[in-house]
């Protein structure tokens, strides 16, 4: 099946089986490879991307799911402005510590950044949202940290 | 990572742009093909052994099935609405919405999961099934049949229907509503029990499940009287520590209820 979606800004045609994971088709076909993979289940986050806009689990999304789609990978969100300031704010709170789930971090904070500069976003729906990415090393109080900084409130 | 990408052996995957046409896929494949929704269930049993259909009908192109109506006394909402808009849209009309549905998996599994998947699915740790039997949904099948959500949930089991839409009568203004999970883990984790209570005049609700018990209703005139009923029932759970997962996500859903404001 052809696919036509937006891919990091980019109208693209990919080929592949409807039911290939998008996960896969990223990392294997499309060598986009800042998307990780752990779990598959959509319980680790570290394969989030952004899909029109919102977060979603890459391993739960079907190729065939992605036609007429803009999808937004973690290089995406690095090419564009905020990554600086999220980069910023992550070194400076000592928000990751292995790396594994980061990517998934930087897409999870690029869409809240976003939402939250429409309507601003409650603390539990903030944390709610950084509690959809297991991170296994920080403790998430650095992280928890950064994205506070991020969206300029109080700790 | 030299491994082949595993794709499961589907030969056909179709975007029907119609009740009708989705309806008359499904009649073709006799069974063999799965319809999805937000997929957020079903991918995962796709790449399991054995779990490979004919086919996949994807109904996200179905105007329709993306619907909310407002009506007078209910709300119409389509199969296809995601967890996450739904929590969003109730909110006002539903206060036990919000906390009720965002305990659902996690926030991205909420913004692609859908309301109708979920329900079709059945899973007896479901908070949207524990939410739409408390509110006494009545759910309209593809066909246009309307069928009360427990029904529809005994039914599950034989094979997952095919849902247009989730009609949900709106609750009394000065309805005092409460909802409680035990969970493991805050975000993704499995269910140990959740209930959810709904206290109006003279008449008190209480809508549980655990462990692989479905949820199931209980009425009484207040909420000591709630406890007292579940504490009878609670032979339907599968195991001491669950009946007392029960009976604390009880307590705390009838708590948060006296508590509320009307």
């Amino acid at each position: 099946m052809l696919i036509n979606c937006t891919l990091n800004g980019r109208d693209t045609a990919i080929e592949a089986a409807a039911t290939t994971r998008l996960s896969a088709l990223l990392r294997e076909t499309l060598g986009l490879t800042g998307t990780h993979v752990a779990c598959d289940e959509g319980v680790c986050g570290s394969c989030t991307v952004l899909l029109d806009g919102s977060a979603a689990r890459a391993c739960l999304t079907l190729a065939g799911q992605c036609d007429g789609v803009a999808i937004e990978t973690v290089e995406g969100v690095a090419a564009g402005e905020t990554f600086e300031t999220i980069a910023d704010a992550f070194l400076r709170h000592n928000a990751l510590q292995c790396g594994f789930c980061t990517p998934g971090f930087v897409t999870t904070v690029a869409a809240m950044l976003r939402d939250d500069a429409r309507e601003r976003l409650g603390d539990a729906e903030v944390e709610a949202r950084i509690s959809s990415v297991a991170c296994r090393c920080t403790g998430y109080l650095p992280i928890v940290a950064a994205v506070r900084d991020l969206l300029g409130r109080d700790r | 990572m030299d491994d082949p990408v595993p794709v499961p052996a589907v030969p056909d995957y179709f975007l029907p742009a119609t009740i009708a046409e989705a309806g008359d896929l499904l009649a073709r494949h006799d069974g063999r093909a799965r319809l999805l929704a937000g997929g957020q269930t079903l991918i995962p049993e796709l790449y399991r052994p054995g779990g490979t259909p004919a086919a996949l009908i994807d109904l996200r192109r179905i105007a329709e099935l993306g619907r909310i109506e407002w009506r007078a006394d209910h709300v119409e909402i389509g199969a296809m609405v995601t967890i996450a808009a739904a929590r969003a849209e109730l909110a006002r009309a539903f206060p036990v919405a919000a906390p009720c549905l965002g305990h659902v998996a996690n926030s991205a599994v909420r913004n692609r999961a859908t309301l109708g998947g979920s329900l079709a699915l059945a899973d007896p740790a479901s908070e949207i099934s524990t939410f739409l039997l408390a509110h006494d949904a009545g759910i309209i099948l593809a066909g246009g049949e309307l069928c009360p959500v427990d029904q529809l949930i005994a039914g599950c089991a034989d094979a997952p229907p095919f849902i247009r839409a989730i009609r949900l009568p709106l609750p009394a203004a000065h309805e005092r509503s409460g909802f409680a999970e035990i969970l493991r883990r805050r975000s993704g984790g499995r269910s140990l029990a959740m209930a959810l209570a709904r206290l109006g005049a003279g008449r008190a609700r209480l809508t549980v499940s655990g462990g692989t018990c479905q949820p199931f209703r209980i009425e009484a005139t207040d909420g000591p009287a709630l406890l007292d009923a579940l504490v009878a029932r609670s032979s339907a759970f599968d195991g001491p520590s669950t009946r007392a997962w029960a009976l604390a996500a009880a307590r705390r859903a009838i708590a948060t209820a006296e508590n509320a404001a009307c």
